[in-house]
């Protein structure tokens, strides 16, 4: 939904190619220091000790630890939710994103053919998309109310982890409302149509995605969705 | 405050941390359960695991990240004092690895972060002290070398060469030689053919914790080389410390896996058990509570295994007529340590003792009337904080235990 509202020009196309750009370039850092200036020192020495059980092993902790969040789970069942809400509503966002866009560039090259078809028919598809989007919005909003109103997590919070956490939030939330807004919200209907609105939040849920979330990730605390998944790998799951 | 100029931090710092110690710092989510984990943090004393990878990162970056790469490295970096008072107190129990939601070895990390903290010049006297006593004496102890050996009946057959080595440790030696009489005897009674090394001197564990080894390589391999030289296979060992040195940090020194392997003293003993070349005597009825040793417990899961570093020792006790086997409700993997690793007890003695009167106090609502474990360490600690709480429970290995409880 969110990729249809994005009718670009030359300054936001600029923008969002930058924060991509500035993305790549902050994990090829992360990456050079991680090696202690050799990028293929640290790639040697992740594959090394990520393989040294077997390639099931490596599997085992890709599904388990990685992917279902095995160490949280056995520590809090809450945070595994919150967790699982986030990840995956995240990821399977991401990956429709993706989908869309690969179908509108399908419908604009042949909108009458066969691309026209699938750019039609990912424009009418709603539902997964509302149903991730309150995973996420739930996930991040319990993580933003954690923060700012239980006392001991509050005391420990820093204002980077606040903001990164209200990112998320605000990211979800405008992707929410311009659903809201568009009439095809999964169980609001037509009840706010607004497409003024709906055009204007999809724009801004579009610009704070790529400026407060990809083009973050290497320079922030938002690296641990790159960290993680390599450090559990290459401990094997960390037991 | 840490001077980045200079070569040095970067040069130190790749030195000591892993490639993947360096990704390890970036990992950390800041969930905070090893803040909650932490025993130190819960005696009352800041900075946690969290914390210290956040001023160590920091400082990481500050001294290589793009404004360094840009501008070049600023004169001077964040103050690590604070990180380096955090380290000083960190019993490095390992806890915090076991809840980290990331998978990151801390205990490991905690140790890298020490060795470049001395070369960076953050000592303490007390530790400084103990490590020049190693370095000279052979012990951390400060004890004369030549009479390491006074504590050995002269009544025990010792092998000069045999399968099965027994490695005695420092503290068994000077400090608590009932302990080691204890497993010599089970081993004669129990008609085992071993042998000693001729020139035991410290493992060097105190020295790995606090990030000192290095200069102490060749003791090491000359041990190694004893005992490979009088046809060792299994080396047993009555010491937590010892084990967990000898086990994962001593093929580090020798570059490749020792040419024995290194074997708990419980798991020996269960063996016995198993094998009845162990027969206990009259039941009598006690109630008692196994405190897990970090470095013979969660430390050892990986190269040892669960079984061998949890449930051998249980399993002994279990064996023993009389013995009703209780529980801490942290235990294994969760278990607490006892507050006097990673050199607290010589460098933060306040601390140790707060955290094993905790321990003992945890006995008490248990209602045990024994403490057992298999770290003389942990038993020096939680015995110390137990005759100063006033308390009757007796602390002992599982060693004397068993050599109480024989026919």
């Amino acid at each position: 939904m969110a990729v249809h509202a994005y009718t670009g020009g030359i300054i936001p196309d600029l923008l969002l190619i930058a924060s991509v750009l500035i993305f790549i370039a902050g994990i090829w850092l992360l990456i050079a220091r991680w090696g202690h200036g050799s990028p293929g020192r640290f790639f040697s020495s992740w594959v090394t000790e990520s393989f040294r059980d077997g390639g099931m092993a490596f599997l085992r902790v890709l599904v388990f630890d990685v992917f279902f969040f095995r160490r949280i789970w056995t520590r809090s069942k809450r945070r595994w939710a919150v967790h699982m809400a986030m990840f995956w509503g995240f990821f399977i966002l991401g990956a429709f994103t993706l989908v869309s866009i690969i179908g509108l560039v399908l419908g604009y090259f042949d909108p009458a053919g066969f691309g026209g078809a699938i750019s039609r028919y990912l424009a009418d598809f709603h539902l997964p998309y509302d149903v991730l989007g309150y995973f996420i919005l739930a996930g991040s909003g319990i993580a933003l109310g954690r923060r700012l109103f239980v006392k001991e997590v509050r005391k420990r919070t820093g204002l980077t982890d606040l903001f990164l956490v209200g990112s998320i939030f605000i990211i979800a939330l405008t992707g929410m409302v311009a659903e809201w807004f568009s009439g095809y919200a999964t169980g609001i209907g037509p009840l706010m149509t607004n497409w003024n609105l709906a055009l204007e939040f999809m724009a801004w849920h579009i610009y704070v995605a790529f400026l407060l979330f990809v083009m973050v990730i290497p320079w922030t605390k938002f690296r641990h969705i790159i960290t993680v998944p390599l450090t559990l790998l290459a401990r094997r799951g960390g037991d | 405050m840490i001077r980045l100029k200079d070569p040095t931090f970067t040069e130190i710092q790749s030195r000591w941390f892993s490639p993947l110690q360096m990704l390890e710092l970036d990992a950390c989510t800041r969930c905070q359960e090893c803040v909650a984990a932490c025993p130190v943090v819960r005696a009352g004393f800041p900075d946690g695991a969290m914390e210290r990878i956040a001023g160590w990162g920091g400082t990481g970056v500050h001294a290589t990240g793009l404004i360094a790469r840009l501008l070049g490295k600023p004169a001077s970096g964040p103050d690590l004092t604070a990180v380096f008072d955090s380290l000083l107190r960190c019993t490095t129990c390992g806890k915090c690895s076991v809840v980290c939601e990331s998978g990151i070895s801390t205990t490991e990390l905690w140790e890298s972060m020490r060795g470049a903290g001395r070369e960076l010049g953050f000592r303490n006297a007390a530790v400084e002290k103990t490590i020049d006593a190693i370095a000279q004496q052979k012990n951390p102890y400060s004890a004369v070398p030549e009479t390491r050996a006074t504590w050995i009946p002269e009544n025990v057959p010792i092998a000069s060469s045999a399968p099965v080595g027994f490695f005695a440790g420092c503290t068994v030696a000077f400090r608590q030689p009932e302990l080691g009489r204890a497993a010599l005897r089970i081993l004669a009674r129990s008609n085992t053919r071993f042998c000693m090394l001729g020139n035991e001197s410290c493992c060097g564990s105190f020295l790995f914790r606090t990030g000192s080894w290095r200069e102490y390589s060749a003791t090491i391999l000359s041990m190694i080389q004893d005992f490979e030289e009088r046809g060792v296979k299994t080396v047993l060992f009555p010491c937590a410390g010892c084990l967990k040195t000898a086990t994962i940090d001593w093929p580090r020194v020798y570059g490749r896996p020792l040419p024995f392997r290194t074997m708990p003293f419980s798991v020996f003993l269960r063996d016995l058990i198993r094998e009845k070349k162990i027969r206990f005597g009259t039941p009598v009825p006690r109630r008692v509570a196994y405190h897990d040793p970090c470095h013979g417990g969660r430390h050892l899961v990986h190269p040892l295994g669960k079984d061998w570093v949890f449930e051998a020792p249980r399993d002994v006790l279990s064996a023993i007529p009389g013995v009703e086997l209780v529980e801490f409700p942290d235990n294994r993997e969760s278990g607490i340590c006892c507050g006097a690793g990673g050199g607290v007890k010589i460098g933060v003695p306040d601390l140790a003792s707060i955290i094993a009167h905790e321990k003992i106090e945890s006995v008490h609502q248990m209602k045990a009337d024994i403490l057992a474990s298999t770290c003389p360490f942990c038993r020096r600690n939680l015995g110390e904080a137990g005759v100063t709480a006033g308390s009757n429970v007796e602390v002992l290995d599982v060693i004397e235990l068993v050599d109480r409880m024989m026919e």
